[in-house]
């Protein structure tokens, strides 16, 4: 997989050798992880008042999204601790525990919109 | 060129399949089960059919299995043998729904995350098998 945490979760994205696994244009690529990455705030947002009611199939809906893509798109530092929550959301676990989960899958959120950000502005094209 | 119809709430997965495609085939996109159908009713209607459709099992409202089961329902109505209706691929992240979708009528399945090597191959058989009829 191309994308990998160096340096304590720091997310890489090699583009060039994602987009050469899945066969598509590198510049087409980034213009879908950046719509992804735009839309993940949104999701976790929604995530986590899924979480304040325990409302556990929204939970899981919202989960399984997030897994879908980030799992195509070869993004694994999301695709981790997401896979951890929504293990732990059909395990039953309780709020407190979910909580925990959602912490670190918002922050792996946090630090891959700030790479992404960080990649455009050193590649603008 | 061919024409596929891509089923998937996701807009990124959509965006991701039409790019893998670009060079086989044309895509449509539906975003729910209700478009999906729509889409496939209407390529009917203008003589238009689609080559291929991949369709995703997790949709809200109407899922994929439904979809499946309604397409093959409409085939078996107009006297389409099962087999011979329009060959539908299951995009799925849990191997064991592909077994259900196998006796709805699905015709092959891929699984999430995506291996474009083995979606392509299976697109290419399929689409030389509808060449060649």
């Amino acid at each position: 997989m191309g994308e990998d945490t160096a340096g304590g979760g720091t997310p890489h994205i090699d583009v060039e050798k994602i987009s050469s696994e899945l066969k598509i244009r590198p510049e087409v690529y980034v213009r879908i992880v950046g719509s992804f990455v735009n839309s993940l705030p949104g999701k976790l947002n929604r995530l986590n008042e899924a979480l304040s009611v325990n409302d556990r199939d929204q939970m899981r809906m919202i989960l399984h999204e997030i897994k879908g893509t980030a799992g195509n798109l070869r993004l694994t530092t999301i695709s981790a601790p997401q896979e951890v929550m929504h293990v732990a959301v059909k395990a039953g676990e309780d709020q407190k525990q979910l909580s925990r989960y959602f912490e670190n899958l918002n922050t792996a959120s946090q630090k891959l919109v700030e790479y992404f950000a960080k990649m455009l502005s050193a590649n603008p094209e | 060129m061919h024409k596929i119809l891509i089923v998937d709430d996701n807009f990124e997965n959509r965006q991701l399949l039409a790019e893998i495609l670009r060079e086989v085939a044309v895509c449509d996109f539906a975003a729910s089960g209700k478009e999906a159908i729509e889409a496939y009713n209407l390529s009917l209607q203008k003589s238009e059919p689609y080559s291929l459709i991949l369709l995703d099992i997790e949709l809200p409202e109407v899922n994929g299995l439904e979809i499946l089961n309604k397409i093959r329902e409409s085939e078996q109505n107009t006297g389409i043998a099962l087999g011979d209706g329009i060959p539908i691929i299951i995009v799925t992240a849990y191997e064991k729904r592909f077994i259900e979708a196998f006796e709805k009528g699905c015709d092959d399945y891929i699984l999430k995350p995506i291996d474009t090597t083995i979606l392509l191959n299976k697109i290419a058989g399929i689409l030389e098998k509808a060449d060649d009829a």
